[in-house]
């Protein structure tokens, strides 16, 4: 009887043959336990088939993705991402123009620009130890870069005359003060240099030409709060007053004080004989006052 | 929107993956045949054609990531089954969909059965389960755990034979075992069986 219990593996893998086949069939109808053997044995080689097809899908599935699932999950996070990377591209591709713009307005009534608002490559950055830096809006870069061009387009500049007035003298160069080279720097649209040599507060203390010229330098190259003090400074110069009331408002609107900006925007608008009061209209329908 | 878009570009790049694995099965027909044969690129083809829908389908039903996994594994386990069991035939159809119809009740079936272990059913696929599913985790867990009770030698000789599917004769001339004829082979491998299948009958599994 044990040869049939040991032949059960046999029978069911098809490899009983002839005699041997016949016997144990016989065996099979006659004895209940063996065939209750037989059951239980086909029963457990098909547990293992499926043991092994499902090692064979794992390992099929593992090469291809370690974990398939974890793909899925990061998809989210991964299309999170790329989205950022295009809204941070996007900003950045929209804030190019408005910087294109302000370059345009600037040279408009100039000659062609020849300084830049970025520090060239050998040049020390003028230090800007008191720029607001927190005033800034960081949370909307966009509305920042329209709130400068604006700014840009609306700034009242000093006239040609005044600048090369004050740039004229008459010795040699070696005899020219630091106004008079930094109103020639001016004049020759190199507002990085003019507002580095007038850097030192000593030379505009006494010098409001001087004081007007930096504030404008400081202005084109992008320090709009230290262009914001000298103009504050000149608010009651008796020749730069009302151009350094109005572009001491646009400094607060290139900062993004777009409040104090505004009370000092209606305040030139009630204004009846300010002198760009026109041109104050015309802003307050730009921001939307 | 943004989002939208952005994860249906890396749709298009995981449907990329996807066709890489499936370069050798262009239709359906071949793609069933493969898995008829049980070949490993048919097998991940299928696999990276149903993952992101199981994936979804596991979400809905709040499976974990690991689980989701586990049931991308049984889905393609029991289409592969059904394959050979002669009980999924070919009409034409896409496997994938056989196999996203099996996930679907399983999902359904796994949380239930996360709180009662039951047998899962596959009801809307027209067929009723009348033995336990031995490809699903539980069940190939559960017989790793009778296998790991026998002695080293049985679990060699098992192994070989029906996990890896050695040919006796092969086993024999690459001396993986300490036999040195098939018959010796074959009858100490059967009492290993008779060992395990009493095992099993006594934790009650067969």
């Amino acid at each position: 009887m044990e040869i049939f219990y040991q032949n059960i593996e046999r029978y069911l893998l098809g490899e009983l043959t002839g005699n041997d086949l016949s016997e144990f069939e016989n065996a099979l109808q006659s004895h209940t336990a063996l065939a209750k053997s037989v059951t239980q044995h086909r029963e457990m080689m098909q547990r293992l088939d499926a043991l092994r097809r499902r090692s064979k899908v794992k390992a099929a599935i593992a090469p291809q993705s370690a974990k398939p699932a974890a793909m899925y999950a990061n998809r989210k996070f991964w299309a999170m991402a790329a989205s950022l990377i295009v809204l941070a591209a996007a900003i950045w591709f929209f804030n190019q123009p408005a910087q294109t713009n302000s370059g345009l307005v600037e040279n408009k009534p100039q000659k062609p620009q020849t300084d830049t608002l970025t520090t060239p490559p050998n040049e020390t950055p003028i230090s800007t130890p008191d720029v607001p830096q927190a005033n800034k809006p960081r949370g909307k870069p966009m509305e920042q870069a329209r709130l400068i061009a604006l700014a840009r387009i609306f700034q009242e500049l000093p006239s040609q005359t005044f600048v090369r007035g004050a740039a004229q003298t008459a010795g040699d160069i070696s005899q020219k003060t630091l106004a008079q080279l930094a109103a020639e720097a001016f004049d020759s649209n190199n507002f990085r240099l003019a507002a580095e040599l007038l850097k030192d507060d000593k030379q505009v203390l006494q010098d409001e030409d001087a004081r007007y010229i930096r504030a404008n330098a400081r202005f084109h190259i992008g320090q709009f709060a230290e262009s914001a003090n000298d103009f504050d400074a000149l608010k009651d110069s008796f020749q730069f007053k009302h151009e350094a009331r109005w572009n001491f408002l646009l400094c607060q609107i290139a900062l993004g004080k777009t409040e104090q900006a505004k009370v000092l925007l209606l305040a030139m608008i009630a204004e009846q004989d300010f002198p760009f009061r026109a041109k104050a209209l015309e802003l307050k329908g730009e921001l939307n006052f | 929107m943004l989002l939208y878009y952005m994860a249906r570009i890396l749709d298009i790049f995981l449907d990329k993956k996807t066709n890489l694995n499936c370069k050798k099965y262009p239709d359906h027909g071949s793609l069933f045949a493969g898995l008829g044969h049980e070949e490993a690129d048919a097998i991940r083809c299928l696999s990276a054609r149903v993952s992101g829908s199981i994936f979804n389908i596991g979400k809905s039903h709040r499976l974990s990531d690991d689980n989701i996994e586990e049931l991308i594994c049984d889905c393609i386990t029991i289409c592969l089954q059904k394959i050979r069991d002669g009980k999924y035939e070919f009409q034409g159809h896409n496997p994938a969909t056989f196999v996203i119809e099996i996930a679907k009740n399983r999902a359904k079936n796994l949380r239930r059965s996360a709180l009662r272990h039951e047998t899962l059913d596959f009801e809307t696929i027209g067929e009723q389960e009348d033995k336990p599913d031995f490809g699903s985790l539980a069940e190939t867990e559960l017989l790793e755990k009778l296998l790991s009770k026998l002695d080293t030698n049985c679990q060699n000789l098992i192994r070989l034979k029906y996990l890896e599917e050695r040919r006796d004769k092969d086993v024999i001339e690459e001396k993986l075992t300490q036999y040195t004829t098939v018959d010796a082979l074959k009858n100490h491998r059967s009492k290993c069986l008779k060992k395990l299948v009493e095992i099993g009958a006594a934790a009650s599994l067969l």
